[in-house]
């Protein structure tokens, strides 16, 4: 039986019993001196956020007297609590025992990267052409692109419940709630 | 008693049948996100935000009380009818609860858990009314010294005590606090981290943030497990959704225990209801060990009864901190001050005086929201388990939808939605590697609040660092900050305990 699994996120999923012993597909044989160790990801951003921090502390066009810390000075601190963090991540992905680390390895092979791909590059689409086709296409398409990444195959009614919602939300919104969505294309008719 | 009397003059706005008409529509939209797997009372706020746009405050803020309430009351059904908690501050009801729905008494846990919620959100915003006055008093005299302490507590707080692994808490901080800092600097007016962008000089919307990464975080999370994980089964409710004497007599206590102990986390700012529900499962737990037969395991109501008000209870009195304080204690808090803010209106000590009308009809909305939901939950909570019968494929799907609309509505920008598509990323890396997300939410909320303090108290005193420990309060939230890390490496170091939510999760599992 699948309990809540001991993922700290803010929220859980239906989808727990992957992280479980026992219910994994075999383990995967290929590993590399990364593998297992998904928190070096996690401190390459932080190195990331610090270096934008401290860049964008050099290159900030200082407006008047700030006092003692300024607009710079609590950059600096949490741009130096990035750098402390991601070298003591750093630190404890290497240190990390071994079964832990296959476990870990384990999890986070066994992710389908084409469903997230796919819902992924869905937002990004919508994201790049909103303005350009306009809201009713747009969020057909990226409902129908979600809803068959992940696992819908009857792609023509994925589009058209998507088409229907896309439709709603047109109607309710930006009829009656006097939200402003971008009709693009459809507008120049 | 002021407070009656304003309460009174409060219930006299709400009651016109077109805010009762919001109160109602609030609790039906809370309790049907709520509900959704992996959503809770956090993103029923953010999403329904950009609908309230063109609504006048007093509606806006009318309609919000009921979602507030409704993600919590609506959270629990999936937890017990599918083991699948809708939110984390559902993880412990759902513990006894899925146990009682497969011993056949579906029923009555989701009443337990629907009264659990009512009582909770009742005994808190009593509580509101009666001391929230007296807190915004007390709160006159917070200066900037006092502020830095609060905001520095909640950050200790929700990264290390509560989180299971201090460092990758403080992490997902860190990540939170860059994030507060881009916009224009509200002391100088230097635009800080924008790199020229125009849609960055305002800062990054909370909601944007909370949106990404509870949201598209969840939709990205999801995919990746898609097809790895284990089936779910729904347990149908069927019966009425009455308790017996006896189990009413069983629950009662145990409510009243649940919501003691969720109150006093509300104006605590560590983060929401996860650990005043833990805390009252424990609770119960301990309790039921010393029956002659211990019913917990086997689905005991307590189970069910005590962790529901408690988290309710944490809703009610986290509303308190935010109208008297102006300090958000919760992710959905943060969001409520956002829409205050919206309008205009700085909660917080001043609030009660200037938009006096408003907070006593939002306190007594919140009455009526609790009132509603009961009637919409205690029969009718099978009717909403329906909605976990949707195709996952379609929920998150209309999920991310929805998720693109409230932020695109927010500034209508196109750097709005690439910012989500990047948040949302982060937030699927941080998932994977058990970095918890609530702090993130935390430190852009109080990010700001830190900073601006900290500046202003140096500026006072003459950059004198000994400003900041200069008074009882600050004096008295550093020591209880201290216990708290005393208490959590004195919990990590003992061995045989849990030392963590998480642990505590894994023994559960390990118990069945």
């Amino acid at each position: 039986m699948s309990a809540a699994a001991p993922e700290g996120g803010a929220s859980t999923t239906t989808s727990q019993a992957g992280t479980q012993p026992g219910t994994q597909p075999a383990a995967p044989a290929r590993r590399t001196v990364l593998s297992g160790r998904g928190e070096l990801v996690v401190a390459l951003l932080l190195l990331g956020v610090a270096g934008v921090l401290v860049y964008g502390n050099l290159t900030m066009d200082v407006v008047g007297d700030g006092g003692l810390l300024g607009p710079q000075g609590f950059a600096w601190l949490v741009a130096g609590l990035c750098a402390v963090l991601a070298a003591l991540l750093a630190r404890s992905a290497f240190a990390k025992p071994e079964p832990a680390r296959t476990r870990d390895h384990a999890t986070s092979a066994d992710t389908n990267w084409r469903a997230v791909a796919t819902t992924f590059g869905g937002m990004i689409a919508f994201t790049a052409l909103l303005d350009v086709v306009g809201w009713l296409i747009m969020a057909t398409a990226l409902f129908a692109t979600v809803a068959t990444g992940l696992g819908n195959r009857n792609i023509l009614r994925n589009v058209t419940v998507g088409f229907i919602l896309a439709s709603i939300v047109q109607i309710t919104f930006s009829g009656m709630l006097g939200l402003a969505l971008p009709s693009g294309i459809l507008g120049r008719g | 008693m002021d407070q009656l009397s304003n309460l009174a003059g409060g219930f006299g706005d709400v009651l016109t049948p077109m805010n009762l008409l919001w109160v109602a529509v609030g609790a039906l939209l809370g309790t049907a996100v709520g509900v959704m797997p992996g959503l809770g009372s956090a993103m029923a706020v953010a999403l329904l935000l950009p609908m309230t746009f063109t609504l006048d405050p007093l509606a806006a803020l009318i309609m919000f009380s009921g979602i507030y309430f409704g993600g919590l009351f609506g959270d629990s059904t999936a937890g017990i009818l599918m083991n699948t908690p809708g939110n984390s501050t559902a993880i412990a009801t759902t513990f006894e609860g899925h146990k009682m729905a497969r011993a056949g008494r579906a029923p009555q846990a989701l009443a337990t858990s629907a009264i659990g919620a009512f009582l909770g959100s009742i005994l808190a915003t009593t509580l509101v009314v009666f001391f929230a006055p007296t807190m915004a008093d007390l709160a006159t005299s917070f200066g900037p010294g006092e502020y830095f302490a609060l905001a520095l507590f909640a950050f200790v707080a929700i990264s290390t005590v509560v989180s299971e692994s201090p460092l990758r808490g403080l992490a997902a901080l860190a990540f939170g606090l860059a994030l507060a800092l881009v916009g224009t600097d509200q002391s100088t007016g230097t635009a800080r981290f924008t790199f020229d962008v125009p849609a960055l000089f305002d800062g990054i919307s909370i909601v944007v943030i909370t949106v990404a990464v509870l949201a598209v975080g969840e939709v990205l999370h999801v995919a990746g497990r898609h097809g790895r994980a284990g089936g779910t089964e729904l347990i149908p409710s069927k019966g009425r959704p009455w308790l017996s004497g006896r189990e009413f007599r069983r629950a009662a206590p145990a409510w009243l225990r649940g919501a003691s102990i969720g109150v006093p986390f509300g104006i605590i700012p560590a983060g929401g209801a996860e650990v005043p529900t833990f805390l009252s499962y424990t609770t119960e737990k301990q309790l039921d060990k010393r029956k002659e037969t211990p019913e917990f395991g086997t689905g005991a109501i307590e189970g069910v009864a005590g962790p529901e008000a408690a988290g309710n209870a944490t809703a009610g009195s986290a509303m308190g901190a935010l109208l008297a304080l102006g300090l958000p204690t919760s992710a959905t808090a943060a969001l409520l001050l956002a829409t205050f803010q919206q309008y205009g209106m700085q909660p917080g000590p001043l609030l009660f005086e200037r938009n006096g009308e408003i907070v006593w009809a939002l306190l007594a909305a919140l009455f009526l929201a609790a009132i509603v939901l009961l009637i919409l939950n205690l029969p009718f909570a099978p009717l909403w388990a329906k909605l976990l019968m949707l195709p996952q494929s379609y929920l998150y799907a209309g999920i991310t939808v929805f998720a693109s609309l409230g932020v695109y509505a927010t500034g209508a920008s196109q750097t709005d939605l690439v910012l989500m598509c990047a948040l949302g990323l982060l937030a699927f890396v941080m998932r994977r590697n058990d970095v918890p997300l609530a702090p993130v939410l935390i430190a852009v909320i109080l990010g700001p609040l830190a900073e601006y303090s900290l500046r202003d108290a140096m500026g006072n005193s003459g950059n004198d660092p000994l400003t900041l420990v200069s008074s009882p309060i600050t004096i008295g939230l550093y020591s209880l900050l201290a216990l708290g890390i005393a208490w959590t490496v004195y919990r990590r170091v003992r061995p045989g305990t849990p030392a963590t939510v998480a642990e505590a999760r894994e023994e559960e599992t390990a118990d069945r």
